[in-house]
Order: structure tokens, then sequence, then C-alpha cells
């Protein structure tokens, strides 16, 4: 059967064993599952499905996926998909992450890398076209990022495009990503720790052949241009990235975390891509491979004498490592997020968790002999060493490694409190720290159920909403997550559809996108998280919610006092399983994963069922 | 006249469809935003995707003399 846009083959590796294969996909596992995060998806339900409620995904048991898309290497912009059981979630985060190792892989002949088992001793994996080898890392292990870059410079005579942890990922913090080149970072998921339990410190990839066949090849040429010529429209974009995040978001829309989300407006024109342009940029713009948005600036900044460099910093680290610390000097910012970048973390769900911190520390419930010393808001000096205690788990920075959901109930275990009492401070969503966007003022994130109805909790960049069979949906994550196409150099579902039939040859229609392919993909996701384990199990009653800050109204700002009614959320979700065959719990029905054809699934449906009592 | 349709989010908080009587030529992208803002929708065009009716893109500087349609969508969510 001819494959188009995908080789039809995996690179298998074992590390527990040291050996690697190939592994043949069919192509209509493809045209059920499209690649990227639908992919990865089936595949670890075909694994460990069965069992995935005992899979640790610090064992050896799990997998960690690292594929591809029929569009990557064909559609504007280059990413890859992360994914694994998640160390946050217990569910299958889709993570992506822009990296020209997603371009090399396909030229290698492959379509991804699967990474099962663990090594006893640091390892990396080096792949050259046909070339596969598990390579010794033990004077790898614990570099940081910019070290480790050069090392691996030095030690193979070349820049060569590659996935690596830092320290985070080595000490198993749950906030660790799997980073590229300096900055880029698959964070959400904490897969970082995942490679690191793995003794997995890089993926190098070097390819050197053909992409796949395309079917209609005229008619791809043209949308390429097509698209090209949209994305190349987005002016503001390339001028000033997601940067221009930190004024549209924090003060146009009221949406950023300000010191752990007790505001989410601020009026600081320093604190604006227009003053942080002037002041601190050093390239811009800058891209990945293929991608005619270029919506990178790298900034530089000397703190203490230490020069730092970063990308922007874009939206999500100035809010999370800024604005949520309480924290509006921009060379420190930029400083934070730098460090997050050399020591590995996701500055997201670590800022997250600072900022949690901070809080609790303020209210009393951590004080100094917990951490050792003293947290605020804004100080730059604390905020660095309680980062660096995350990332090497030292002292009460091993709670805090944990991401802010187990901390919050570590934090009321050794208080002898009630998990509530301390988990109402928590911003998170299932284990995952909400992405820096609020839903309060409905300008930014307008749709209520964005985080609490997700398959990946609180991930902004997949997030809830209604109707179901709209670009709304979360099915529509799932799609661009699938094909991979990057969400920022993506155009109307149309023409990516059209994109993906005239790439693979395939059909797809917008209706089979949400009845079927979209729906199959998000269904599964939505098993293995109510699956979860071994730590957490969450209860659709409880945990398919907002976190209770956002049912606090605004303090400050254009929209203060607007808040989100729990009424309104409650029945938004109601609605949204309805609409995608899922049951009251968001549970999908027998006869949705029958017509999905989630045969298997079935039975282990009707398990899950019982075991939340709601059979 | 000058017609925009909107889809989804912002369908929902601005109604499917508005036309406008033009007495002069407007760049069709800052049309839109000036519009948007003073309907409360704080967004710049950059994470909207404006195209001709059928989905092709909108012609380089398009004024709303030479366009008769447009149809937006809110397409970049986060950053």
């Amino acid at each position: 059967m001819q494959i188009y846009g995908s080789w039809g083959k995996l690179l298998s590796v074992d590390l527990s064993a040291g050996k690697t294969s190939e592994e043949r996909i069919h192509p209509i596992t493809y045209r059920m599952f499209v690649g990227g995060r639908g992919l990865a998806t089936y595949i670890l339900w075909r694994e460990l499905g069965k069992k995935w409620g005992s899979v640790d995904p610090l064992g050896p048991e799990n997998m960690l996926t690292i594929l591809t898309g029929p569009l990557t290497g064909y559609y504007p912009g280059i990413k890859l998909v992360v994914s694994g059981k998640s160390p946050q979630s217990g569910g299958v985060v889709g993570s992506a992450i822009s990296s020209h190792v997603a371009y090399s892989i396909k030229t290698a002949g492959y379509d991804g890398i699967i990474v099962r088992g663990a090594s006893r001793d640091p390892v990396y994996i080096y792949v050259r076209d046909d070339l596969v080898e598990i390579r010794d890392a033990s004077k790898l292990w614990g570099l940081k990022g910019l070290e480790l870059t050069k090392s691996l410079r030095s030690e193979l005579g070349r820049d060569a495009p590659s996935l690596y942890i830092g320290p985070a990922g080595e000490n198993l913090v749950r906030t660790a990503a799997v980073m590229a080149r300096w900055f880029h970072a698959a964070g959400y998921g904490g897969y970082g720790a995942v490679m690191g339990s793995k003794k997995l410190k890089a993926i190098v990839v070097e390819g050197s052949g053909p992409l796949p066949p395309v079917a209609r090849r005229d008619e791809f040429l043209k949308l390429r241009y097509e698209v090209i010529d949209k994305v190349a429209a987005r002016s503001t974009f390339r001028v000033w990235g997601t940067t221009s995040g930190l004024w549209r978001v924090g003060h146009d829309t009221s949406s950023e975390p300000i010191r752990n989300w007790v505001e989410e407006w601020h009026n600081r024109e320093e604190f604006s891509h227009v003053a942080i342009e002037k002041k601190y940029w050093i390239k811009n713009p800058w891209a990945d491979w293929g991608c005619p948005l270029a919506c990178m600036k790298v900034s530089k900044a000397v703190v203490d004498g230490v020069t730092y460099y970063t990308d922007g910093p874009d939206y999500e680290m100035g809010a999370y490592l800024g604005s949520n610390l309480g924290l509006f000097e921009v060379d420190k910012v930029i400083a934070l997020s730098a460090l997050a970048d050399d020591l590995g973390l996701c500055g997201i769900q670590t800022g997250n968790t600072m900022g949690f911190a901070v809080e609790l520390y303020e209210r009393g419930l951590i004080t100094r002999e917990d951490v050792g010393y003293e947290l605020k808001w804004g100080d730059f000096y604390c905020l660095k060493r309680l980062m660096e205690d995350i990332a090497y788990r030292r002292g009460f920075g091993g709670v805090l490694a944990e991401g802010t959901y187990r901390a919050a109930v570590e934090v009321a275990k050794r208080r002898n409190l009630p998990s509530e009492e301390v988990l109402k401070y928590a911003v998170q969503v299932k284990g995952i720290g909400v992405g820096a966007h609020g839903i309060r003022s409905r300008k930014d994130y307008p749709q209520p159920i964005a985080y609490a109805a997700s398959v990946q909790g609180g991930d902004h960049t997949s997030v809830a909403g209604l109707p179901a069979d709209s670009e709304e949906s979360e099915i529509s994550s799932a799609f661009l997550d699938s094909a991979v196409v990057c969400s920022f150099t993506s155009v109307e579902e149309e023409t990516v559809l059209k994109f993906l039939n005239a790439v693979t040859g395939w059909g797809v229609t917008k209706e089979e996108l949400y009845r079927t392919i979209g729906l199959r993909i998000l269904s599964l996701q939505r098993i293995l998280l109510l699956l979860g384990g071994p730590d957490v199990r969450w209860d659709p009653r409880v945990h398919d919610d907002n976190p209770l800050r956002f049912y606090e109204p605004l303090p400050s700002g254009p929209y203060t006092n607007s808040v989100v009614s729990r009424d309104e959320v409650l029945n938004s979700i109601a609605e949204y399983y309805k609409q995608l065959g899922w049951d009251s719990y968001g549970i999908p029905t027998e006869e949705t994963l029958r017509k999905l054809g989630l045969y298997d699934a079935v039975d282990v449906v009707k398990t899950l069922r019982r075991e939340l009592g709601v059979s | 006249m000058f017609c925009i349709y909107f889809l989804g989010n912002l369908a929902a908080s601005l109604g499917s469809t508005l036309c406008f009587e033009v007495s002069e030529c407007r760049d069709v992208l800052a049309f839109l935003e000036e519009l948007l803002r003073s309907r409360g929708e704080l967004l710049s065009v950059d994470e909207l995707l404006a195209t001709l009716p059928d989905g092709r893109p909108l012609p380089p500087k398009a004024t709303t003399c030479d366009i008769g349609e447009i149809r937006v969508l809110r397409l970049l969510k986060g950053g």
C-alpha cells in the first residue's frame, strides 16, 4: 500500500537491551491517527493501555515518543511532538517543540523515534541516516544546555540538530522540559524527566536523504505558496514575536498571571515589547528551518556581571518568570528565562510552581525553616536560588520539583491540613500548571471551559471550547499536533486539510476530522487521562474544573470584578461532552467508541466506570 | 458596502456578519483592527486570519474599495 507524506516506519530504541530496530506502521494507522500526537496516543494505548494505571511515568516501562507528522517538512514551520505517559498528568500530553530535528528525522528516513526501557548509564542516541548508535554520555551528564551543545559540537565536529535535557531532567524534576537549540522547549507533560529516567541525555539526528513522496505535487506547491503568503502577512508577529503579549495580554485583555494569578492586569510600559526591543534584543527576527514567520527574538541582559541570552523573553516566559513572580525588571526576567533554558526547566510549569510557593510563604503555609531562606515577590535573588533548588532537588526544592499539584498535597500533609486548604492556591488543572492566558476577563481566552475540559489539563496550546465541531474545540489542536503544524503558522482549517490531502493523497473532510479522526485521538487521550496513576487519579466530578482562583473576581484593571461562573462552566462542560459523544462524566460512550473503531477500549472503559463508581 | 463575516468566538461576541457603508477607501486590515477595538475585542490583526470569502488570501494592500467581503477568524491562541 503506497504511503505519501510519511515513510511508514519509526526508529525504535530499546535502552534496556541496548538495541535499535525499525518499526513499521501500517498506512491505515496513519489514516486513523495521522501522526504526531495522534500516533503517539495510539502507540501508547496499544502497548501500555491495558496496564496504564500501574505504569510509572518515570520507570523503564514508560515510553518516550518523538514523532513528526505527514506535514513535517512540507508545511511552513517545523515542529515535532514529544509524548509518553506524562509525569505531570498521568495521561498523554502531546508536547510540541520547534526543532530542526523534526526535519532531520524525516530526511534520515523515519517518521519518528520511540524510546523504550532505560539505560543503566548515561547515553545519547546518534542517528545519521541508516547509522544508529547508542553512545556513552557519561561526560555529558550533568551539563547545562549551553555547555552541552558546545560539548556535542566539539565531539561531533559540527552543529548537529539535537534534543536534550539539562540537570532538571536528569534529576527527574516533573517540570523538566525536553530542550532544543538553547531556548526551545517541549515543556508541557514533563518529558524532560522521562528522558532523565531513561538516562538519555540527548538525541542527535542528521538526515541527508529526501522527504517522503507527495501525492499531488502541483497542488501541494500551490498551497505552500498560499500559506506562506498568509503567514508572511502577520507582520506584528514577525516584528514583535510573542513578546508583544506582555502588553496585549497583560494590559489590553487583562489575562496575564500576576503574583500567582491574584491579578491579571498591569500597566507597566517598561514591561512591554516596545521597551524590551529597544534595550535587549540583539537579533530579530530569528527562525527555525523553513519558517516564514520568524517570531523568535534573541535578547541579551547582563545581571551582576553575568551575561544571559534567551528568546524574547517570549510571552509565556515573560509572564511566568516575570509578572507571575512579581518581577517586572526585564533584565532579571531575561536572566531567569535563560537560567530555566539552561537548567532544562519548563518556564511555564516551573514559574507556576514558584509563584505558588511564594504565595504559600506569604500566607505562612511554608516558612523560612522549610525553604531555608525568605521568599518574596519580585526578589530576583531568592527566585533564582529557588529555581536552582528545584532543578537540583535541593532542600525544599525537592518538594517543588514535583510540580504544583503534588507539592500542594505534600505541603498540606506536612501541615496536617486537608489538601483542599493548600490546593486552593494551586493554579493548575489535572497536574498541569495553567498556561499564561486567563479566562476571567474573557478577552483573551473567552471559553470558560478552556482548561477545565482539556485532555491536556492546563496546557494553553490545547484548550477545549464550544462548539465541539469547530475550530474552538480541542479537536482542532489535536489535529494540528498530529499533522504536525505549528499553531503560529496554521491557517484556516479548510486550507490545512487541503494541504494534508495534497501531501498524503487522503480525502479527509472537515466532517471526518471532527466526527472521526480528531474525536478518536481526543477520546483515547481522555480515557488514558482518567486511567491516570499510579500516584494520581482524576475524578471528573472533582477535577473537571477550573482552579479556584479563576472563580475569584479580578481585583484590578479594566475588567475589575469579572469572574467566571461555576454554573456556566459545569453546564458548558456537560454540553461539550454531549457534543463529543461522551457521557456526563466525559467518558466516551460505548456507541462512540465503536463508531470510532476503538473496540478494544470498550472493556477498559467499563472497568474505568466501575472504578469511578459511575457505571 | 463592505461586509465582514466572523467565525468562531468572534461570531459569538460580535455577530456572524457586520456590513458597513464605507465612504472612503480604507486599508482592510486597519479598518478591521479599528472596528474590533471599538467593539472591545483587543486583538491584533496578526492573531486573526482575514481572507476572501472563499478562503484565498487578501491581495496585498487591499482596501475596502477593492474588496466587498472578507471572512475573519481568530486563529492564534496563546504565545
